[in-house]
């Protein structure tokens, strides 16, 4: 067990009695061992201190009953609510075809998509991406789910990383994109699954 | 007057018809979901949403709580699914160039938090929060602000026991050297 990890399971009590006692021998004995247990220490106080932190009072005791005024509000105008779907669903629409435009035109250059995004005003582009938040929920969550398991499953066999310590690490197909190049990214990607593909043939 | 404070006894009393009893139930854990909410998304407007929409949730759905698991277990696990999707919305904007913001601004109406000095030694704390990975940032916080344990944290993230140890252990490791950097 590595140093800073026995730290934390002594400073959460989450070492046995023997593992407990020998930890206490070795901060006898390193004075390196102490100060990054008094480090550690200092985090979790400057942490826990915190707890004590009070909100206003004026603004709890306005929750509720802000709460209560948006139950009790009448809905808002079916036909205003109606003009807004109707307005949604045309931004979809226009988006499905600009995409649909890009796929099967391939040698079009502009990014109609984003010129089309940065025409909108500040309340349309929050229209917009409500629609596509409602849409495209499921999508995102099977899909996020599903890379994310792969290359997890993936880092676990080919780069020998603890599924916990790439879980740990957030590390998904996502955020892996987020730090580097598209062509970065997909090279990288294929080189696992090439690799993992290659190793499941042998078997 | 006999002051119901039980959470079964309040949300039988609510389903009964009192509405008075739901208020009790939201006073009682507005400030939780409120903390929760805030100390995940690092807003102070976002946290209040997210402490509306539960407490909508909570009013719609109570009738189907089960009292299979502690109330506020329930009530953590809305509050976090709707943190996270909220911070799902966040990346969903920023693919869409609709915030050109690559980090969250740390803003809110400061006089929410008592105190010039607490409120000081929160924002210092909020920022830190913010540079840890979701997944890190949700198990630090519920197991150091919200005293959950591993196995509830594990119930409510849908995480084993274990990833939920590794997420706190590289969280706790992360703030420390933070903090150290930022002393420097």
């Amino acid at each position: 067990m590595k140093n800073d990890e026995r730290i934390i399971k002594y400073i959460e009590n989450e070492l046995s009695h023997e593992e407990r006692i020998a930890f206490e021998n070795d901060l006898r004995n390193s004075l390196e061992l102490k100060a990054e247990l008094e480090k550690y220490l200092t985090a979790k106080k400057e942490t826990v201190n915190l707890k004590e932190v009070k909100l206003n009072q004026e603004y709890l005791n306005s929750i509720v009953p802000e709460f209560r005024n948006k139950l009790e509000a009448p809905k808002t105008s079916s036909i205003k609510r109606n003009l807004g779907y109707a307005f949604g669903v045309m931004l979809v629409f226009i988006i499905a075809a600009v995409v649909l435009q890009k796929i099967f035109i391939e040698n079009t250059e502009v990014n109609e998509v984003q010129q089309f995004t940065e025409s909108l005003n500040e309340n349309q582009k929050i229209e917009l991406l409500e629609n596509l938040n409602g849409n495209l929920e499921d999508y995102l969550q099977i899909s996020e789910n599903t890379t994310e398991m792969v290359l997890t499953n993936l880092l676990q066999t080919d780069l020998k990383i603890n599924y916990e310590i790439a879980e740990a690490y957030d590390i998904n197909y996502t955020e892996l994109f987020d730090g580097l190049s598209t062509s970065e990214a997909e090279k990288i990607y294929n080189e696992i699954l090439n690799k993992n593909f290659l190793e499941e043939v042998k078997l | 007057m006999n002051v119901k404070t039980d959470d079964y006894e309040l949300i039988q009393d609510f389903l009964s018809g009192n509405e008075q009893s739901f208020n009790l139930l939201a006073r009682k854990y507005q400030e939780k979901i409120y903390w929760h909410a805030r100390r995940m998304l690092g807003d102070h407007d976002d946290a209040h949403d997210i402490v509306q929409q539960v407490l909508l949730v909570m009013y719609n759905k109570l009738n189907t709580f089960n009292f299979s698991s502690a109330l506020y277990t329930w009530i953590y696990k809305i509050t976090a699914t709707r943190s996270l999707n909220e911070l799902k919305k966040r990346k969903l904007k920023r693919i869409f160039n609709f915030s050109s913001n690559e980090t969250v601004e740390i803003k809110g109406y400061e006089n929410i938090i008592e105190g010039m000095e607490a409120r000081e030694r929160f924002q210092k704390m909020e920022k830190l929060l913010m540079k840890l990975p979701v997944k890190q940032r949700e198990v630090f916080v519920m197991r150091n602000y919200d005293d959950l344990s591993y196995d509830e944290i594990s119930t409510i993230t849908g995480k084993s026991i274990g990833a939920s140890k590794a997420n706190y252990f590289h969280a706790f490791r992360k703030i420390k050297e933070l903090m150290e950097k930022d002393e420097k």
